[in-house]
């Protein structure tokens, strides 16, 4: 079966905020990876807003790059000038999204690998931050909030789940890994 | 931050190794850029540790509690030794301790004397005995180096408060500092391999300046010790909506050069346990550097963010200007030629392959500017290979259970790099609101790159003149009408992210990228025979500090890769201009996506043609003028050494003449016409004349000679013989005299030795001393030597006939 990866552009730049705001309806039970000059973080996002381990909405203008993403889809955003960039949203399936807003492209694929990064810190005994959330931690980097419901049993790690998606490259028939949507975190 | 220094008194012989041998040594000690020995930085803040160690756990009366705490503060955390998850991030040191050398004055006399600096350490031997049968062991016979006893090092070092405690009262907390500082130095007895074994034995003092003796005020008030203060992060959150520096308009350039002081660690990536390095200073590990410099006039954040600051990456300098990685479409002939060699280089831009000739690419180094008749200069950076251990505490050895042994390679200390600030005309007009020479600002030293704390990453930087609206690499450029070639040559590193914002290495599209940015259309140049397209990739992975956390791995293409295309359009050579200084793609203010266009040695067609004239680089040969060191007679003259520095410099030149002595006694020796001409001994057929007893007797009295006053019991030995003539009969011609002569007449022995005292000779009144000292053991060394030397001639020529 031949597979295939579609992937949406918008026609034109906007801000983090507006691209969680365009994007709200693929973003059920949606983490993001946030990266500033300050901190790379995990976040819970839900109804439009973007929280922290604290609970408390993010400052997204600090933001350079985010990648939000559920087991159904990854939406791309990455700052180009002045806090605005173009939103990119990957999925394996047909999101029928608003053709005024975004340009589709389809990608045949050969097939797809299953992979898993490990992330840094082990379960430790604490109190919750909040709900939804749990700690990790590792003496080389202190702590890792990382938003999960599942509960951790002392000394568990956790792993960022992903698809990788491979197609043929050029006229010889070689393949190779052309694209890579992060999924979900698991307990491992 | 609070400066002090240590100085470190070595009481006995001591091996700091390096982890490698060397010809007949099993083991050498570690040698800095000026091939003399020293301490490592980081030898010495662990040794240092250890005694604060001691010291805490004596205060604290156990393992845990205030003072122990306090030592993570002054050393950092050892996550490394961590047995459990820890939720607070690691602690940073406040204590930075740099490697420890020997006097300036001793290092600049011994820096031109080969001999001397060979002289100042010595190779030990040693074999390992077997339990049961109390001998040596077979096969364990080894030879250590060693260097010479009584150095005395100093290092400097800063308490630095402000990097993690910004708001952190100084005065509060610098006495326990001081006083658990001092108390640990108090615990070091002895430091370096072998330290069981006697090596090693030191005694460091901390140098606080006038502010009292610690130890004392440590005693009074040791038991006030304040909470262990919290981490305070900086903040460096910007928002990227605000908009008041942007980057349009004209941009100015302000050349740097970076020199480094000390080796520099620039990780590149780990293989096992080795860290290699780039050949290369990243623009990304001097962007610390410009937040301090120029942050309080203009957020330098907010100019990163909005692409308006770009500082590219400082390559070697050669000929004045920032060396361009070589391009990959450079070939040389496989046997006879390359950029190395200077000849039969090929462009195969322009070049087609030769006949019969193996052409291999050229990868690496760095290459200066184009000169029409003549290959461009070319330079490598010959990285530096270091290696240390994590000690156990338990066992006190290196262990890989806490990290056991790894390697650092590293940029040499003493080379220079040229990289360049670019800034747009709006943060110009920031920076020059309150000081139109805020480039003067950029002048000062920093550390940079991993282990900064202490051995590694010390760098001067310099502003070579003043900031210039125009760039010298883009001044050249002209405008390509439709149909003509547009070659690109990459810099630096460039990162382009694809149509899904994924990285990218397909060059499709980097040409669109960049035949957008250009306001053209560009094809990859088609050629029957000649190369368009030499591109290589290249992955980064990197710390973020930060973060704290590792960075995404950054996918690439490597400086050196380069394009020709075709031109379909007229194409604006102020567009060009432009993408030249801002550069392409992504992280282009840390130095990535630099390019170059049309450059000349690109699309030179006869480059098979050319040599290089002259050796690339500028002379290193030392300054020829011998410095000799004076003794300190507490007069004014700046050259003068204290007496401990003079003592150990003697010490150094009698282990050298010594070591000259015996060399040139036995190549003097070896030579029957110069025996004759000293001793009067000679071989007559199958005989020895005198015979082999009265040289005997001969070796035996000059075995008493170990001052000059005792050269009287070889003259009276020798009127002894003349008086009794079947004695005095077995000596031929004169030789008696000789020998009276020799062992009288002071000058006699140098004379015939002739040994070279310029090369030998640290001190000013040197020669004259050491020649009084040495003057028994040169004549005893030389008289032995001939009579060995006279011995293995006479059972050859028995054995001939």
């Amino acid at each position: 079966m031949t597979e295939k990866l579609y992937s949406w552009v918008s026609r034109s730049p906007m801000s983090l905020d507006q691209a969680i705001q365009t994007t709200q309806a693929q973003q059920m039970g949606a983490n993001a990876l946030l990266y500033s000059p300050q901190s790379c973080d995990l976040a819970q996002v839900q109804d439009g807003n973007v929280c922290g381990s604290d609970g408390q909405p993010l400052t997204l203008s600090h933001y350079f790059e985010a990648r939000i993403f559920n087991e159904t889809c990854e939406v791309r955003w990455l700052n180009e000038n002045q806090g605005n960039g173009f939103l990119v949203i990957l999925a394996d399936s047909d999101l029928d999204l608003n053709s005024e807003t975004f340009s589709c492209k389809e990608t045949t694929l050969n097939s797809h690998l299953s992979q898993t990064y490990l992330l840094w810190g082990k379960a430790i005994r604490q109190v919750q931050p909040q709900g939804g959330w749990q700690r990790l931690a590792e003496a080389r980097i202190g702590k890792l909030d990382v938003p999960l419901s599942q509960s951790l049993k002392k000394d568990q790690r956790v792993s960022l789940q992903s698809q990788e998606y491979l197609a043929e490259v050029d006229n010889f028939g070689n393949v190779a890994v052309i694209e890579e949507r992060l999924v979900k975190l698991e307990v491992q | 931050m609070i400066p002090f220094s240590l100085t470190i008194t070595m009481h006995s012989d001591w091996h700091v190794g390096s982890g490698t041998g060397r010809a007949e040594l099993d083991s050498i000690v570690q040698r800095d850029a000026d091939d003399l020995p020293y301490l490592p930085a980081k030898t010495l803040t662990g040794i240092l540790r250890d005694g604060c160690e001691q010291a805490a756990q004596a205060l604290d009366s156990g393992l845990t509690g205030q003072w122990n705490d306090w030592l993570k503060v002054l050393f950092g955390d050892q996550p490394a030794l961590a047995t459990t998850p820890l939720e607070h991030e690691p602690r940073p040191a406040i204590v930075s301790i740099h490697s420890a050398r020997l006097d300036e004055n001793l290092r600049q006399a011994l820096g031109q004397k080969q001999e001397l600096r060979t002289a100042i350490a010595f190779m030990k031997p040693g074999v390992a005995i077997d339990a049961e049968s109390g001998c040596a062991k077979d096969d364990y016979l080894r030879f250590e180096e060693m260097v010479r006893q009584g150095a005395i090092l100093t290092a400097e070092a800063q308490v630095n408060f402000s990097e993690a405690y910004p708001h952190l009262s100084t005065d509060k907390y610098l006495p326990f500092v001081q006083g658990l500082l001092t108390a640990g130095a108090k615990m070091v007895q002895r430091l370096g391999g072998k330290r069981r074994r006697g090596n090693g034995r030191c005694e460091i003092q901390l140098n606080w300046g006038d502010k009292g003796d610690p130890l004392t005020w440590l005693k009074d008030h040791y038991d006030e010790l304040p909470e262990i203060p919290e981490l305070q992060p900086t903040n460096c959150a910007v928002s990227l909506s605000d908009n008041p520096l942007n980057a349009d308009g004209t941009w100015v350039t302000v050349p740097l050069t970076v020199t480094t002081e000390s080796p520099l660690v620039l990780p590149a990536r780990t293989v096992g346990n080795l860290v290699e390095c780039l050949d290369y200073i990243p623009g990304r590990y001097l962007l610390r550097y410009l937040h301090k410099k120029l942050g309080d006039r203009v957020n330098i954040s907010q100019a990163i963010a909005n692409n308006a600051l770009i500082l590219t990456n400082a390559t070697l300098k050669i000929d004045q200007q920032p060396g361009h990685p070589t391009p990959f479409c450079l070939f040389g002939e496989k046997l006879d030629g390359g950029l190395s060699k200077g000849r039969n280089v090929y462009n195969r831009f322009q070049e087609t392959n030769p006949q019969g000739v193996q052409l291999k690419g050229e990868r690496g180094g760095y290459l200066g500017p184009w000169t029409d008749n003549a290959l461009p200069a070319y330079g490598k950076v010959d990285l530096a290979l270091y290696t240390h251990n994590t000690i156990k505490d338990e066992i006190q050895r290196p262990s890989e259970e806490v990290g056991g042994l790894y390697s650092y390679e590293a940029i040499p200390a003493g080379l220079t790099f040229h990289a360049e600030l670019r800034v747009s005309a709006a943060v110009n007009q920031e920076l020059s609101k309150n000081n139109p020479n805020w480039h003067d600002l950029l002048t000062g030293k920093t550390r940079i790159g991993q282990s900064k704390k202490d051995q590694y990453g010390g760098v001067k930087i310099t502003v070579d003149s003043p900031p210039n609206p125009a760039n010298t690499q883009t001044q050249k450029i002209q405008g390509i009408s439709s149909g003509c070639p547009l070659y690109v040559w990459f810099l630096s590193d460039v990162l382009m992210r694809g149509d899904r914002l994924n990285p990218t290495l397909n060059p499709d599209d980097f040409t669109q990228a960049l035949a957008k940015e250009l306001g053209v259309s560009l094809h990859l140049r088609e050629h029957p025979s000649c190369f368009s397209m030499m591109l290589r990739q290249r992955r980064t992975e990197s710390w973020q500090v930060r973060w704290g956390l590792p960075r995404p791995s950054l996918l690439g293409w490597q400086a050196g890769s380069c394009l020709v295309y075709t031109v379909e359009g007229n194409l604006d050579p102020e567009k060009l201009k432009q993408v030249a200084i801002r550069g392409i793609g992504d992280r282009r203010a840390e130095g990535y996506g630099q390019l170059s266009f049309n450059d000349p040695l690109l699309t030179d067609n006869t480059l098979s043609q050319k040599q290089r004239d002259s050796e690339l680089g500028e002379s290193t040969t030392r300054n020829p003028t011998a410095i000799l060191l004076p003794k300190n007679r507490n007069t004014q003259t700046t050259n003068q050494v204290p007496d401990d520095v003079f003592k150990y410099a003697r010490l150094i030149e009698k282990a050298a003449w010594r070591e000259a002595i015996q060399s040139k006694a036995l190549a003097i020796a070896q030579n029957p016409q110069t025996r004759q001409e000293v001793l009067g001994i000679k071989i007559n057929g199958e005989d020895s004349c005198p015979p082999m007893s009265q040289l005997g007797g001969l070796r035996s009295v000059m075995g008493k000679l170990r001052k000059r006053d005792d050269s009287s019991a070889i003259t009276s030995w020798i009127t002894a013989l003349e008086n009794v003539e079947n004695r005095r009969e077995k000596w031929p011609g004169n030789s008696l005299k000789q020998i009276k002569d020799l062992v009288t007449d002071t000058h006699k022995i140098w004379q015939i030795l002739n040994l070279d005292s310029k090369k030998l000779t640290l001190t000013d009144d040197g020669t004259s001393k050491l020649q009084a000292t040495l003057w028994a053991e040169a004549v005893r060394t030389l008289v032995d030597a001939m009579i060995r030397a006279h011995k293995r001639d006479l059972e050859k020529a028995q054995q001939n006939h």
